[in-house]
């Protein structure tokens, strides 16, 4: 019996064939994708080839060959283009290494995000965990870039964020997995942004897509995200200058060591009173004063009355902007309502825009120092 | 040769005549004739000078009604015998028959030539006892006794072989072994029916009941000391004479894994190498069809930078990556053979030549990439950590297997042939001890002793 | 070969797991969220595993009245042979159903997830194959592999749960309970079947036919603890990384949550084969369960005992498991299969207790 089974596997392993087999130089393994609007007014989508036989190996060689190709495609769906890439490539594209998903903002203006990122969330061979990001510049551009550090564009663009914890004007990824996540429940979000300058690719403030039409509507400047971050509170670290004109005996570098927002919703009479308070732990980074001694006591007072107002200041800087220029909650403030007032939520879910827009927000800030470093330098 | 006046004598004669220089002296003793038969050529003929002939031809001896002569001779271990086969059989091991009034005694004068005790080449321990069995079963259980001094200690002998018969001696612990397994063991000892058994390795299988699966169903050690382990664990030992190896039954994965240094050193580095073991017994079957599966079916399981590396390795190898690894392996495989078969000062460099000189080559020339030779190397390497030779030569056949159905389904495949794998092993038996015990069945008690060898208890000797 | 002694209750906790996790850990979450529509899908799981638990004490009850005998033999011993007979012919069909169902649902995952162009045959059929080896030879090597397979399907499991715990954003399963305790309550009627499997208690009858009705009730309600608490976390998790409204989209939440477990730099960075292990062991394992159970009923309704006719079985389900052109089609029939095991798993059950009552049986010594 054991024996009639061993021969019937083998036999079926024998006698079909390797259907799924590719060999892995066979595939084009794709880095990057880029959408932006093409001359003749559809998609027009740039992939990322890595060329094997081009990356640079470790023992030195010939470190001025490009590694990647890119190659761009115009047609009515991403699939038609992938697809009619076979006409200029021999090798299948494989999308199971993408880095990087990079729309241009002239195509978000007219076309819905929603139905751009369907392939990516329908096919098998794209990850939720792909970042997504949004700039004004041609797409074939930036993806034309000689990159710095990596050997591909498409993975600088990622790898921009890798200091978010250390700077809080640079925006969190966003991989594809949370748009979607964002668009089944019917938010604004942010996409973080990035730009060109003399052929280098700089991350730069975020581009929002509003949860009416999911298109793109407008930026939030780069100097706007530490605001952001602490209505999202995802800060991990940052720092917060203050110039001579700030502070006394200025100028003067707190470094963010972590901040916890709390969020406080009560509804009165239909309105909706929103109260943040954010708790920043600082420690001193660098300190141009002479005069001051961190050994006596009350000498920090000052310094984090202007945190506060500064942080205060920068959040309501960005509500207002939410809830006057845009008047989209790209900040997801509606999780709180859902969370906190439930019965309120599901009344007013599907006009949340405009009950957002007249919604009152208060911000409290507290910061604390608490240490200034290893030594007292005077 | 001439005629005596026994035709039983005559008889015998007659069996071995032509094929070895047998010895039949007619010793007079009180007017009644003594035949002493031998084979010269294995037996102490001093021996017999000493304490047979000249005793007896000294005439010194009292006859007494009671005791025969032969009785009263200076000897610790005479045996009266009756049937003429098996005088035969003690006359072929050495003995020196005894002919008296028509009564047959055997006295034990065996000289075989034996090499002196080694250490085992193949089972090489760190520590420990360092003898090793020879071809004297005779030897080797007094080896075994040396290490295991106790009066539970039971042999019992069995003469198989028809056409040359051969001594098997099965030895257990009457207090410890399940007196079902003993009979089991005895039961297909007596069954052998075979013309002429060379070796422990062909005993071992014959006693086999599942002789299509790749899997040793008992161990094979030289070692006195894993038997004596093995005995007051409750297995059964089979010695064969002429051959060093003993076998052990019944065999469990769990304990085909164990090596005797595991219980010579203290538990948390013991059980951490033991654990090793297991692993690189895993990797070495795994690797190359977990390798194959990746970089032919599921790319995107790689990491990237290792997957555009692979590709740029393999770009310009002119063979699929199967063929490739199918390759690699018998390659290894054969050098594995020619380095075995190889005489000793020879072997190490038919190895260096292999590995470094063709794999190097192989890779300059782009006939493989480099990771698969990686990747096959190391699961060569991981093999030769399996303590057990049987289990090593049942590995590595494995390894093609999985091979081929990672070639064909992937990952799929090869968890599928997992699956087939472990149900066989969930099926075998081993002398109806379940080969995967104590991890399935489930038996806790015996979990002391499995992946983790626990510490000893103080009083109460061994970990169960 | 295939004897085997008496189960302890690890052994028992550990075969029953294993049977009643299966394609539930993949499906579930989906039709879970659209019926309840509240982050609170993980209390529904509590409510299902105590309303399957209700229906299994109604088996141990029959069970403890007939050890050792299954399901097969002693519904001709209650309702005499004819009824009798009709019914192990329904029950067949309600394990051959389940075991193509299963089976389709995992041919369809592997086929979107691992190998895209291989033909649906070839990967159902080594799956059968594989299976078929399993389950010929009796009760006894069906247990030792789920006792073998328990453990590293367990590691598998915490192993996943700790590395996706790192994305798991705690407020999108807030508010507990924001619109009351009705919705999830509602979603009981999903989770029950995710914990088929348990009826099995009928058709292991021989590991177990020594036990009494009292320890038997502990280890099936520990079973079921044990399998509703890897369901609900499981469930928590997949809320915690995608949120409710976004688990109503995905045909296969779970799986997309193991592939965005991502670590940069370590030299692993995807980790979905370990779940796919997992999953494809706790999947191999509940059908064989229903392969085996069904083979039994063949064995058992008419008589046959020649292993050969095995390949009989896995054809008829091959050819069912092969039948729904579409993964679409598979989930309308999944409605059918929901009402058969309804019918298989309490209507039977209840049915055969009750004129067992009637006639006053009981071959308990």
């Amino acid at each position: 019996m054991r024996n009639k089974v061993m021969i019937a596997v083998l036999i079926l392993f024998l006698l079909t064939g390797c259907w799924d087999s590719r060999e892995i130089e066979d595939i084009g393994i794709i880095m990057g994708i880029g959408l932006e609007k093409s001359e003749e007014g559809n998609v027009e989508m740039v992939n990322q080839y890595v060329v094997p036989s081009q990356i640079p190996s470790a023992h030195g060689g010939d470190s001025n060959k490009i590694p990647f190709q890119n190659i761009s495609l115009s047609g009515d769906t991403l699939f038609q283009i992938i697809r009619n890439n076979s006409f200029e490539s021999n090798r299948p594209p494989n999308y199971t290494h993408l880095k990087t998903i990079l729309f241009s903002s002239s195509l978000l203006k007219s076309e819905r995000a929603d139905e751009l990122i369907d392939l990516f969330m329908r096919d098998h061979e794209f990850r939720r965990t792909t970042p997504v990001f949004i700039t004004e510049e041609s797409v074939n551009d930036v993806f034309s870039t000689q990159p710095t550090k990596e050997l591909f564009p498409a993975i600088q663009i990622k790898a921009l964020s890798e200091n978010a914890g250390r700077n809080f004007f640079i925006p969190e990824n966003l991989s594809i997995g949370d748009m979607s996540k964002y668009i089944s429940e019917n938010k604004s979000f942010l996409l973080p942004g990035l730009k060109l300058e003399e052929g280098k690719i700089l991350s730069d403030g975020a581009g929002i897509i509003s949860s009416d039409t999911f298109q793109f509507l407008g930026w939030v400047d780069k100097s706007k995200m530490g605001g952001v971050r602490f209505i999202l509170n995802d800060i991990k670290g940052g720092y917060i200058n203050f110039s001579k004109e700030e502070i006394s005996d200025g100028p003067l570098v707190l470094e963010l060591k972590g901040s916890n927002t709390t969020y406080e919703v009560n509804v009165e009479d239909g309105k909706v009173i929103m109260h943040l308070r954010i708790e920043a732990t600082t420690s001193l980074g660098e300190d141009w004063g002479n005069y001051r001694t961190h050994f006596r006591e009350g000498w920090k007072e000052e310094i984090e009355e202007a945190s506060n107002s500064r942080i205060e200041k920068s959040i309501l800087e960005v509500i207002k902007l939410a809830q006057e220029e845009y008047k989209t909650d790209f900040l997801n403030l509606s999780n709180w309502i859902r969370i906190y007032q439930p019965d309120f939520w599901s009344q007013n879910k599907k006009n949340w825009n405009q009950v957002f827009a007249e919604m009152e927000v208060t911000v409290e800030a507290k910061t604390t120092i608490t240490d200034f470093g290893t030594q007292n330098l005077k | 040769m001439k005629n005596t006046n026994s035709p039983i004598v005559d008889d015998l004669v007659r069996m071995i005549e032509g094929n070895d220089k047998v010895t039949v002296k007619t010793l007079m003793v009180q007017h009644s004739p003594i035949y002493v038969i031998y084979i010269a050529s294995i037996c102490n003929v001093n021996k017999i000078q000493e304490f047979i002939v000249k005793p007896l031809l000294d005439l010194n001896l009292e006859k007494s009604k009671e005791t025969p002569v032969i009785q009263q001779l200076p000897l610790d271990h005479v045996v009266k015998v009756g049937q003429s086969d098996q005088m035969m059989r003690n006359i072929l091991n050495g003995f020196t028959l005894l002919i008296e009034n028509g009564n047959f005694y055997v006295v034990n004068t065996t000289k075989f030539s034996i090499r002196q005790v080694q250490e085992p080449v193949t089972e090489v321990t760190l520590r420990g006892a360092r003898d090793g069995f020879i071809e004297s079963m005779e030897q080797n259980i007094s080896m075994l006794r040396m290490h295991l001094r106790t009066n539970d200690l039971t042999f019992q002998e069995f003469t198989i072989g028809q056409k040359a018969f051969t001594n098997v001696s099965v030895a257990y612990l009457k207090n410890e072994a399940n007196p079902e397994l003993v009979q089991e063991v005895i039961k297909r000892v007596e069954n052998i029916q075979s013309d002429y058994i060379s070796d422990g390795g062909v005993v071992e299988q014959l006693i086999e009941n599942n002789p299509h699966s790749l899997f040793p169903e008992v161990h094979e050690t030289e070692r006195p000391t894993k038997v004596s382990n093995s005995l007051v664990e409750g297995r059964v030992a089979i010695f064969v004479d002429g051959s060093p190896s003993v076998i052990i039954a019944p065999a469990t994965l769990n304990a085909l894994f164990h090596s005797t240094d595991d219980y010579n050193f203290k538990w948390i580095p013991a059980s951490m190498i033991r654990i090793l073991r297991y692993f690189a017994a895993f990797i070495s079957v795994i690797l190359p069809a977990v390798y194959i599966s990746l970089i032919s079916f599921h790319h995107g399981l790689i990491p990237t930078d290792l997957a555009m590396s692979i590709s740029k390795t393999r770009e310009g190898v002119p063979i699929p990556s199967f063929m490739e690894a199918l390759l690699m392996e018998l390659t290894i495989e054969v050098l594995r053979e020619a380095g075995v078969r190889l005489p000793k000062p020879i072997g190490p460099a038919v190895s260096i030549v292999g590995a470094i000189v063709l794999g190097e080559a192989a890779v300059t020339a782009g006939i493989v990439s480099p990771l698969m030779v990686i990747v096959v190397a190391f699961s060569a390497i991981c093999s030769f950590t399996v303590a057990d030779y049987a289990l090593s030569l049942a590995l590595r056949t494995l390894r093609f297997f999985l091979l081929l159905s990672a070639a064909v389904l992937g990952i799929y495949g090869l968890i599928l042939a997992v699956f087939l794998l472990s149900i066989h092993l969930t099926r075998f038996r081993s002398f109806n001890i379940p080969y995967l015990e104590p991890y399935a069945p489930y038996y806790h008690k015996r979990w002391k002793d499995s992946l983790i060898r626990f510490k000893f208890k103080k009083r109460g000797g061994q970990s169960e | 070969m295939s004897d085997l002694k008496q189960l302890t209750s690890l052994q028992f906790i550990v075969v029953f797991v294993s049977t009643m996790i299966g394609v539930g850990i993949i499906l579930m979450p989906r039709p879970l969220a659209n019926e309840v529509d509240t982050p609170d899908i993980w209390f529904s799981i509590i409510c299902g595993a105590l309303i399957v638990g209700a229906c299994a004490m109604i088996i141990v009850q029959l069970v403890s009245r007939y050890p050792g005998h299954t399901f097969f033999e002693l519904s001709p011993l209650i309702c005499g042979r004819y009824l009798g007979f009709l019914l192990n012919i329904c029950y067949i069909l309600y394990t051959l159903l389940v075991a193509a169902y299963i089976l389709r649902v995992t041919a369809g995952i592997i086929k979107n997830y691992l190998l895209d162009t291989t033909p649906l045959f070839v990967v159902i059929g080594s799956f059968i194959i594989v299976s078929t080896y399993l389950i010929s030879n009796g009760v006894g090597d069906v247990v030792r592999f789920f006792q073998l397979y328990f453990p590293i399907m367990m590691f598998m499991f915490i192993a996943l749960g700790l590395l996706s715990l790192k994305d798991v954003d705690i407020n999108e399963l807030r508010p507990v309970f924001g619109e009351g305790i009705v919705p999830p309550l509602m979603g009981a009627n999903v989770t029950f079947f995710s914990f088929l499997g348990f009826e099995f208690l009928l058709i292991f009858s021989k590991t177990f036919s020594k036990q009494k009705a009292k320890s038997l009730r502990i280890w099936m309600w520990a079973s079921i603890g044990v399998t509703a608490l890897i369901y609900m976390v499981f469930m928590a998790l997949t809320v915690g990384i995608l949120g409710i409204a976004e688990l109503k989209q995905i045909t296969f939440p779970t799986v997309e949550m193991a592939k965005s477990i991502e670590f940069q730099g370590f030299f692993f960075e995807r980790f979905e084969l370990i779940f796919l292990f997992g999953w494809i062991i706790t999947a191999f394992t509940s059908f064989s369960a229903y392969y085996f159970a069904m083979w039994k009923g063949v064995n058992q309704t008419f008589r046959i005992h020649a292993k050969p006719l095995v390949w009989i079985v896995a054809a008829l389900i091959l050819g069912v498991s092969l039948y729904p052109s579409g993964l679409t089609e598979v989930f309308e029939y999944a409605t059918y299969v929901n009402y058969a095991a309804c019918v298989a798993i309490i209507g039977f059950p209840t049915l055969l207790l009750i004129l067992s009552f009637v006639r006053r049986q009981n071959y308990a010594e």
